[in-house]
Parts: C-alpha cells; sequence; structure tokens
C-alpha cells in the first residue's frame, strides 16, 4: 500500500475496484482518493460514486482535519456518502499523514451531517471509541487487531450497536477470528445482527436494495 | 471434546481485574472447550506463590516460570511456561539446565510464549526474532523434552519451519491471526499433527479462534487433531 499515491495510481486503484463490482454484485467499492490532490480527489469521487461506489476511503496521505480534506468532506455530505478513515494508534510513531481519533473527531463536529467511519476502533479500543464518543456521526469498524476480550462490548456499550461496523482488514488479518470476535461477544442477537449486516446495509443502501 | 492450550488465570502485568482460575474455567465452558491447559500469570510475572489448592475441573495446571524461579518449590503440573520475550531468561546457563533436567526427570512439556499480551500491559523486552533463534538451540539440543511453542505469528513459523516442524514442538494457534486463512496455511508449512488449538483467553475472546478452526478450509479430518486429538500425547494424558 503506498501512503502517498499519486492521482493516477489512485485512479487505476479505483478503476480496479469498479472492474470488480461488474462482476461480484456483492462487491460494493469505496473510492480511494488523497487529499493530497485537493481537485483531482473531489472529480475521483463523483466519477467512482456515479460509477456505483457507495463511499469514501482516506488512508494516510494527509491527516484528516487538514484543510485539504474539507473539499472531499463538502462533496461527501452533498453526495450523502460515508467516508471511511484509517486510524491506528500503533505503538511504534504513528505514520505523518495516519489521523488520530481526535482529528477525526474534529472533523466530525466541523461536518456534523457527514457519516465518517473510524476503522480498527483506531487500534487501542478504548482510547479510540473514547475520542469518538461524542460524535454521533461517527461509526466505528472491529477491523484491525486481535479478537481481543472486551473490545465489542466496550463498542457497544460506549457508542450504541448502531454505530459499531463489522470490518476484518482482509486480506491482511483471518476473516474467521475477526467474525468469531463478534459472535462470541456477550451483546443481544439484535445488536450481533446490527454490527454482522444491518448496519452496513443501511449505511451503504442495501436494504430491500440488490445493489 | 476440545482441549485449550493457551489460557490464564490470576492477575498479571497490567491486568486490569484477577480473574481465578473457576472464573476463567467458567469462561471457558462457555464458549464450548471442556479441557483447559492453563496457568496463573502472577507467579510468573509478579512473583507470587504457586495455589496449592484444589483447581476447577478440567483445567490442566502448568506452572508459569519468572528466570528468577526456584526448581524446589515448582507445584506438580504437566508442564512449565517461559515468557522469553518479556523476561530476560539465558538458556545457556545453569538455572536452565537445572529446568530442563527437571522438566526431563518429571516429564513435563516446557511451553515457550513469544507473545501474550500486546505491549500496552507487556513491554517486549528481547526481540522474537532473538528469542527463536535462542529457543531453537535450546530445543535442537532438548530432543527429548517436548516444546510447546505459543504466540507464534504465522510469518515466523514460515521462516522457522525447521524449529516448527520438529518431532518435539508443538505449536499453538493462538497468535496466528494473519493473513486471510491462516490456518489452512499453516497446515501446509507443518503437519496438522504439530498443531494444537490455543484460544489466547482472557486477552482473547475464547470462542474467536475456535470458530476459525471449525470454519476454516482445512481438511475435514484436521480440525479433531487440532482441537483435542494431538493435545493428549504432549500432556501424557487419555483423551
Amino acid at each position: 500500500m503506498l501512503a502517498d499515491p499519486t492521482p493516477d495510481q489512485c485512479r487505476k486503484a479505483n478503476d480496479l475496484v469498479l472492474r470488480l463490482m461488474e462482476t461480484e454484485p456483492l462487491a460494493h467499492g469505496f473510492c480511494y482518493v488523497s487529499q493530497a490532490h485537493e481537485r483531482h480527489a473531489v472529480e475521483e469521487v463523483r466519477r467512482c460514486i456515479r460509477a456505483g461506489m457507495k463511499g469514501i476511503k482516506l488512508w494516510v496521505a494527509v491527516k484528516c482535519n487538514d484543510a485539504r480534506t474539507f473539499p472531499i468532506a463538502e462533496e461527501a455530505v452533498s453526495l450523502g456518502v460515508p467516508i471511511l478513515i484509517h486510524s491506528y494508534l500503533r505503538w511504534e510513531e504513528i505514520l505523518p499523514g495516519e489521523s488520530k481519533p481526535t482529528e477525526i473527531a474534529e472533523l466530525a463536529a466541523r461536518y456534523p451531517t457527514l457519516t465518517i467511519i473510524m476503522a480498527h476502533m483506531a487500534f487501542r479500543w478504548k482510547e479510540g471509541v473514547d475520542a469518538v464518543r461524542e460524535h454521533p456521526n461517527i461509526l466505528v469498524d472491529t477491523s484491525g487487531m486481535d479478537p481481543e476480550l472486551g473490545s465489542v462490548e466496550y463498542a457497544v456499550k460506549r457508542l450504541g450497536a448502531r454505530r459499531v461496523l463489522f470490518g476484518s482488514d482482509a486480506p491482511g488479518r483471518d476473516i474467521l477470528c475477526q467474525i468469531g470476535r463478534v459472535i462470541a461477544a456477550d451483546i443481544s442477537e439484535a445488536d450481533r445482527d446490527a454490527i454482522l449486516h444491518a448496519n452496513s446495509e443501511r449505511l451503504i443502501g442495501l436494504m430491500g436494495d440488490a445493489r | 471434546m476440545i482441549i485449550d492450550f493457551n489460557v490464564h488465570f490470576g492477575a498479571g502485568p497490567g491486568a486490569i481485574e484477577r480473574r481465578s482460575a473457576r472464573a476463567c474455567y467458567e469462561m471457558q465452558r462457555a464458549a464450548g472447550i471442556d479441557l483447559c491447559v492453563a496457568s496463573d500469570l502472577a507467579t510468573a510475572f509478579d512473583d507470587f506463590d504457586f495455589e496449592q489448592g484444589p483447581l476447577p475441573p478440567n483445567i490442566i495446571l502448568f506452572a508459569g516460570l519468572s528466570p528468577r524461579f526456584n526448581a524446589s518449590s515448582l507445584p506438580t503440573a504437566k508442564g512449565v511456561r517461559i515468557y522469553p520475550t518479556y523476561q530476560q531468561w539465558r538458556f545457556d546457563d545453569a538455572e536452565s539446565a537445572r529446568l530442563l533436567a527437571q522438566c526431563r526427570e518429571r516429564r513435563m512439556i516446557v511451553q515457550i510464549y513469544l507473545r501474550l499480551q500486546d505491549p500496552r500491559a507487556l513491554p517486549v523486552s528481547v526481540a522474537i526474532g532473538e528469542v527463536i533463534k535462542q529457543a531453537h538451540k535450546l530445543i535442537q539440543a532438548n530432543a527429548d523434552v517436548r516444546f510447546v511453542i505459543s504466540g507464534a505469528s504465522y510469518a515466523e513459523v514460515r521462516q522457522n519451519v525447521d524449529l516448527f516442524g520438529r518431532s518435539n514442538v508443538w505449536t499453538d494457534i493462538s497468535h496466528i491471526q494473519h493473513p486471510i486463512n491462516s490456518l489452512p496455511k499453516l497446515v501446509e508449512l507443518i503437519d496438522s499433527s504439530r498443531v494444537l488449538f490455543g484460544s489466547g483467553a482472557p486477552v482473547m475472546y475464547p470462542y474467536a479462534n475456535l470458530y476459525r478452526v471449525i470454519n476454516s478450509s482445512i481438511s475435514p479430518a484436521a480440525p479433531a487433531p487440532i482441537l483435542w486429538r494431538n493435545a493428549p500425547e504432549p500432556l501424557g494424558i487419555t483423551p
């Protein structure tokens, strides 16, 4: 994965996803853009969402509270699609463009009608969940860490199950351990269903809709 | 029958709460696990004395040791656990030789932990690569002692197949979390007869790794050995 891709590399990556969506009806793409490209990023978002993608993915080129993110956030609000933002409070120094949960919270406060998914519960899941708790427009996904006891329950208790999405982080991680974590969690069956599929279906408009 | 080779109870480093052996056992039972190979983490890290009282049924006790262990106070146990990534063990000194001699004499397994908890609870003091190198020498030099390696990643197994494939070494799957399809990939590297089920509880959900074994695309014959058939041999028990 490239920390600082060129516009051409982003476009090629998105084209691959669009081709996959043509052949795999269960694949729902998110458009990968870098805030470093500003105007190109917004145009790429428009192209990909028009072609059927369901959201936007920001990785680590630029922090999400940088002003270069704002045009993309405004486009996402205008198109009614979520932005997924990578966040990973690793034990080593985080990457220069990697967003902390507090920085994602800043973006959420600036755009309260924008839906943001904070990936990986920021890895240090208690810190991550606590940092975004007061922002109902931030959801979290469960991916990116070992199936640590209590992690799913903590997110459900602090955020409510409607703000928690299942994520596997495949192919980097073993999907089955990640599903097993949600199945093992001490939560209600309704909450489990919400996490494993209903929240995502609602988020990307799949309720009663094949695509 | 499911045997979990990687469970801890007690309070260890960074533990938020102390889990009694009973609480640990009940958690494992609720996940569908019948027998737990378990130890008190506090005896290895906090120099707690070994509890000599009765344990809940179906817990097989291992003794968690620090490098300052006293060989004369070892409890009656099926094996010992050491944590050389987190504590400075010298595998070539007289203490290690005494430990190996005890294990040989009492037919105890030596379970070597490469990983246990993440660094928020337990800082790494010796690089895992170095631990593997030292452990390899130890295991080669003690071919008549049975070793279980816990906390290895798939990448580490792949890079050290000559160690993990040895006939006196078993590997538990608790930390083999990467990449996708890690269990089928693991049993391509080492024979499934050398693989043990370990949940990593209570750091990890006990059921998460169990779900993986049950649902992995491994040969239909492979889950039973991993979940229970392989464990009795190193444990020296009748299933």
